[in-house]
């Protein structure tokens, strides 16, 4: 019988966690961080740039991490095989490369960004 | 003497989706999935811009707050909703927990799900963004 691939069950077991994540947290935050603000529901005062600051202590510094990872993981994870679906698994190689490699970059500018954030 | 050997290929159309309803909504229910990633990057360009100070930070905002930013949020927001219920009801297909050796009901682990979903929305809003 064939080996279970352990690297394939990690991305898909990574995958399953960041689709949870991306559930639970993406709306509140696309509420609280983009649409309130910008319908006049909340005050901008709310997303101003000292305000940011102020809640970026180091806990909410790992949630946020965990969420943008977690999110642009499980949605270029599923867009990959979108693009399997309309057509393009001749080009799989490639287009698993360039999934992979936009989710490690981001994941770096998220773990740089959040360690250059000034403190509050 | 060798044999030939032919392997079928099966090559379906770029548009099979569009020919069935349910296939189509599969479509939808795995783009939400995008419009995820898509904010995970608007996130990640504020965290950034925030590296950066407040001048690029309140640039990104004033895009973010226009009236087109407010429209993308929009859209990006009822995605995002499709995409947490879609797998709430995904998950309890998968993974049904069970009570005394019975399966508990999909509705009932569903409705059970957002409502934790809703509190921890709740939470978030309030001890992390500080709202009220």
């Amino acid at each position: 019988m064939a080996e279970p691939d352990k690297l394939e069950a990690v991305l898909w077991l990574t995958f399953t966690l960041g689709g949870f994540i991306a559930a639970l947290f993406i709306p509140v935050i696309i509420v609280i961080n983009n649409l309130a603000p910008g319908i006049g529901a909340l005050s901008q005062e709310i997303v101003s740039y000292d305000s940011m600051l102020a809640r970026l202590g180091p806990l909410a510094r790992i949630f946020f991490l965990i969420v943008v990872v977690a999110s642009i993981y499980h949605g270029m994870h599923r867009f990959k095989f979108v693009l399997f679906d309309i057509g393009l698994l001749k080009f799989k190689t490639p287009i698993y490369v360039l999934t992979y490699a936009i989710i490690v970059i981001s994941a770096m500018i998220a773990i740089y960004s959040l360690i250059l954030i000034p403190n509050p | 003497m060798d044999k030939e050997v032919r392997s079928y290929e099966y090559k379906p159309s770029k548009t099979w989706w569009l020919g069935n309803r349910r296939y189509a909504l599969y479509m939808v229910r795995e783009l939400s999935g995008f419009a995820v990633a898509v904010y995970g990057f608007i996130f990640l360009a504020q965290l950034f811009t925030l590296s950066q100070g407040p001048l690029a930070y309140d640039a990104l905002l004033g895009v973010l707050l226009s009236p087109a930013g407010i429209l993308l949020s929009t859209i990006l927001l009822v995605f995002a909703i499709f995409h947490s219920l879609t797998w709430f009801d995904l998950t309890a297909k998968v993974q049904p927990p069970s009570m005394k050796g019975k399966p508990v009901p999909r509705k009932i682990v569903v409705t059970g799900t957002i409502i934790i979903w809703l509190f921890i929305s709740y939470f978030v809003a309030v001890f992390i963004f500080r709202v009220g």
